[in-house]
Order: C-alpha cells, then sequence, then structure tokens
C-alpha cells in the first residue's frame, strides 16, 4: 500500500554553474545568491491499493521521475508524507545504474546485494540471470563493452528476480528486439496476475492501456487527473495536442 | 519513512543490517578486484609512489641534511607507508563517491556503505604495507616485546582515516572542488606530520601544535611499537580516544547528509 499525502519537491537550479566552493565564496561575497525555485512537484495526494496496477503518465517534465523516485527514497519531500508499507523495488531507467567499470557478474552480484540478497542466494539465481539476458558468455567483460542492448537485458533480468511486493517502473518495458520484449510482457503478465503492486510510467500509451487499472495524469508537477485508463490517455491526448503553454 | 511495526522493527533493523553488510562486501571486493586484478603489478603499484618517495627522502636526510633520528630508514618508512594510506583512504572515499553516482539515482541504499567499502579496500593494502614494514624492522633491527601492540596504533589509523573521508566525502558532494583542495592540504599535513623528521627537532611551540594532529601520535605510536620498544599508556589511550572520536565525529556528520547525497549528484 501507497499513501502520498500534499507531496511537494523543490529544486534550487542555480542560475550559473555553482558547483564549487570557490563559485559559493565568490557569490557569498558578492551577496548575490541567484537560483531559481522549480518545483517538480505541487501538492501530489493519492494512493496505491495492495495489487494494483497503475500507470502514471504526463508530459515530458510533468514530475513522474521524480514522483517515483521520492517513492524509492532516492530524493526527499521537501514537504509532505509518503507511506508505504512494504518492501520496494525501484526499476528506474533500466541498465544506467550499473557500474560500467565492474565486470557483469560483479554487476550481479552487487545488485543482488542492494535488492537485500545474500550471495548464497545469488549463487542460486545467478545461472537464471545469466540465462534471461541471453549474456552467458560474457560473465567476466567489463559492462562498459557491452552494448546498451545487452546492459538494458542484464537490468532487466536482474530486476525481476526481486521478490519485493512492490514496483516502480519507469519506462523500461521497452526494451531489447521484439524476442526480449515478449519475454519481458510474459514476465509483467505473471506480476500482474501474482498480485505485486505496480507503479508504472510510462509515454506508451498502448503498454499503459494494457496493464493498468488505474492511471495517474500529472502536468506541471501537479496531478491534474486520475480514473480509467481510456479517460485520462484522452485527457494526455488533448494536453499533448494544446499548444505548450507560455 | 516506510513505516514499521514496533514489534517487526527489531527484526527489521538486524535484516537490513546483513544487507549492508552484504553490500559492503560486494562493493570492496569489486572495487579490490578493480584496483589490483586488472593491471599485471597489482600491488607492486600501489607500492611504488611511497617506494619513490622513501627513496627521494632517505637520500636528502642522509646525505644532504643528515638527520641525527636512530634508524632512520625504518622511520622515515613507517612515516610514509602509513601516510600513504591515510591519502590513499580520503581520496578514495571521494572517488568512490562520485563513482557510484549513477547507482544511488537509481535505487535507494545508504550511501556510507560506499565510504566503507573503499575504506576496506584501502585497508587490505595498509595490512601488507604494515606486514612489510614488521619485516623490514625485524631484519634491520630484529623483534622487540612490543611489536604485539601494532595492531593498535594500526587501528587507530583506520578509524582516523575513515572518519576524515567521511567529512570529506560530505564536503564534496556539496562542492565538487573539495578534492583539489585536499590535494593541496595534504600536502601540508605531509609536512606538519612527523614523516621526515622528528616533532623533537622542532621548537617547544610549534611541536605542542603539531601534536595537535592525530597522525603525529599514529605515527609515533606505530614506531615506539617497531622501532624503539617505547611505552606510554596516557599517550596510547588518548590516541585512541582521539581517533575514535574523529570516526564518530566524521560519521555522524556524514549520516546528517546521507539522504541528501543523491540529489547532490
Amino acid at each position: 500500500m501507497i499513501r502520498v499525502r500534499n507531496l511537494s519537491k523543490v529544486f534550487k537550479l542555480p542560475h550559473a554553474r555553482k558547483k564549487t566552493l570557490f563559485h559559493n565564496i565568490v557569490s557569498l561575497a558578492s551577496e548575490r545568491y541567484e537560483y531559481e525555485e522549480l518545483y517538480a512537484l505541487r501538492d501530489i495526494s493519492f494512493d496505491v491499493g495492495d495489487g494494483e496496477f497503475v500507470g502514471v503518465i504526463g508530459r515530458n517534465g510533468s514530475g513522474k521521475s521524480t514522483l517515483l523516485r521520492i517513492l524509492a527514497r532516492i530524493y526527499q519531500p521537501t514537504s509532505g508524507s509518503v507511506e508505504i508499507r512494504d518492501e520496494i523495488y525501484p526499476l528506474l531507467e533500466l541498465g544506467v545504474g550499473f557500474q560500467m567499470d565492474f565486470t557483469v557478474r560483479d554487476n550481479i552480484y552487487l545488485y543482488g546485494s542492494l535488492l537485500g540478497r545474500s550471495r548464497k542466494e545469488m549463487d542460486r539465481h545467478f545461472p537464471a540471470i545469466m540465462e534471461f539476458s541471453e549474456l552467458e558468455r560474457f560473465a567476466d567483460a567489463r559492462l562498459e563493452k557491452l552494448s546498451t542492448g545487452m546492459q538494458m537485458r542484464l537490468g532487466f533480468a536482474i530486476a525481476i528476480q526481486s521478490t519485493a511486493p512492490i514496483m516502480l517502473v519507469d519506462e523500461v518495458l521497452a526494451v531489447g528486439d521484439s524476442v526480449f520484449s515478449e519475454k519481458c510482457r510474459r514476465v509483467f503478465w505473471n506480476f500482474k496476475q501474482t498480485g505485486k503492486t505496480i507503479l508504472l510510467v510510462s509515454h506508451d500509451m498502448g503498454t499503459i492501456r494494457e496493464y493498468c487499472n488505474r492511471v495517474l495524469l500529472m502536468d506541471g508537477g501537479r496531478l491534474i487527473g486520475e480514473g480509467q485508463p481510456d479517460a485520462m490517455i484522452g485527457l494526455y491526448h488533448d494536453l499533448v495536442n494544446a499548444p505548450a503553454e507560455s | 519513512m516506510s513505516g514499521t511495526s514496533p514489534p517487526g522493527a527489531r527484526r527489521h533493523r538486524m535484516r537490513d543490517l546483513r544487507k549492508y553488510v552484504t553490500i559492503i562486501r560486494e562493493l570492496a571486493i569489486a572495487d579490490f578486484r578493480l584496483k589490483y586484478h586488472d593491471s599485471a603489478l597489482g600491488y607492486i603499484w600501489s607500492m611504488l609512489n611511497p617506494l619513490l618517495m622513501f627513496v627521494i627522502y632517505y637520500f636528502v636526510f642522509t646525505r644532504i641534511f643528515p638527520s641525527s633520528i636512530a634508524h632512520y630508514p625504518l622511520f622515515l618508512m613507517a612515516g610514509i607507508l602509513n601516510y600513504a594510506f591515510f591519502q590513499d583512504c580520503t581520496f578514495s572515499a571521494m572517488n568512490s563517491l562520485f563513482g557510484k553516482s549513477h547507482l544511488m539515482k537509481k535505487i535507494y541504499f545508504p550511501k556510507s556503505v560506499i565510504i566503507f567499502a573503499s575504506s576496506i579496500t584501502c585497508s587490505i593494502s595498509l595490512l601488507i604495507n604494515t606486514v612489510v614494514l614488521l619485516l623490514m624492522a625485524l631484519l634491520l633491527k630484529g623483534p622487540i616485546p612490543l611489536m604485539v601492540l601494532l595492531p593498535l596504533p594500526v587501528i587507530c589509523l583506520i578509524l582516523f582515516s575513515v572518519g576524515m573521508a567521511f567529512i570529506l566525502a560530505t564536503l564534496f558532494a556539496y562542492f565538487r572542488d573539495m578534492s583539489q583542495i585536499w590535494g593541496v592540504l595534504v600536502l601540508v599535513i605531509f609536512w606538519v606530520s612527523p614523516i621526515v623528521f622528528d616533532v623533537d627537532v622542532l621548537p617547544q611551540a610549534i611541536s605542542n601544535f603539531v601534536y595537535f594532529n592525530p597522525l603525529t601520535r599514529i605515527f609515533g605510536l606505530i614506531r615506539h611499537y617497531t622501532i624503539y620498544n617505547y611505552f606510554n599508556l596516557r599517550f596510547l589511550l588518548m590516541t585512541v580516544l582521539y581517533s575514535l572520536a574523529v570516526f564518530a565525529a566524521g560519521y555522524l556528520i556524514f549520516r546528517r547528509h546521507e539522504d541528501r547525497i543523491a540529489e547532490l549528484f
């Protein structure tokens, strides 16, 4: 169960690049501490019940990914509260979180440990992961030597070993070629049938329609709609086709 | 943020602890492999820099400005090898945090595991270096009873260095030029620690100041227990307390900022 109440997130974006101590001292001296407040999320409240498959849609920059990152505890909320009663597993843009200089094997064990798996458990899962990702021959290759598609496959193969009852999925179903994405679809249907709670961010309305019972529509950091997939997708298309806000 | 029911809280904490220990081990194993496995000379590389420094300072302080310190080669080696660990540990913490920035944007885990893992990797080199130093002392001077106490100052060195690593990593998260600033500061620290010279040659006013530096005390103890066979309980206890305090302070500072670090990269 996920319960979000009045959640807001403000990013302070400096006008100039001010990542160094030197720049900070200079700007302190000139007494201009300039930054812009960007409301990535504004006063968001919603609930997700156990076993629901909820889609999150919205244009680029509407706050979907920030929302998932806050649910995954990667970012801290500026105000409001998030309550999650179960273990969560975030699948945020697969593969990119790997350590490029580690080997495939080290990455698998590292990710396994981040998922809370012991080394012994990972020894058991290792062959399945290698098989699912079709990377058996590359176990000791450094990840940077692998193609993007291969990395994505590996990420997905590791992620689906998670037993967490809640999954946060960000735009990851479009992985690999048609054979692999068919495999992924089977896995996701399996998740759905076994009653996992899933929050899925996607720009692919076909995917949203296929899996979700309910859809959250976001725009400009606000939750502007919540309801049946077809109705929300209709609203989303209106937003996309409407002239851009100034 | 994620609520836990009170009766299960303790079980949760135990499970979390076990999980974090596993993460630290996996990170340390991969780091270590990265550091040593893929290079033909492996561990030798990490010795090359201190060895070269040793040769240079040995030449300078025996031929150009002859030092009156007894057993100067051992004295110098003890200083340089242990200073090398301090430098390695603090820089690795910052590099490692930077190197894991992708990871921390994808999945939640306590960022302190990164610092613990990089410190463990560095400590392995320190242990090898300590064995090398002991062998040198046995060879050049012979065994002394106090050698059994050597693990104490080595642990102090690790505690102090890891504490500093936590403080620097916190600063580094906010200010990316911390690693450059530290690059200059370690050079200063090199010369305000008794590495190539002894504190006793300094005027009283300055030597009091130098004793404020915990490295002075730690290097002193390491030399007492490998070369000079000198024991002072108060000096030892003060150094242990000092190192523990720096470690605790560093860890607490890092923990305070831990949850914001992912947003800063």
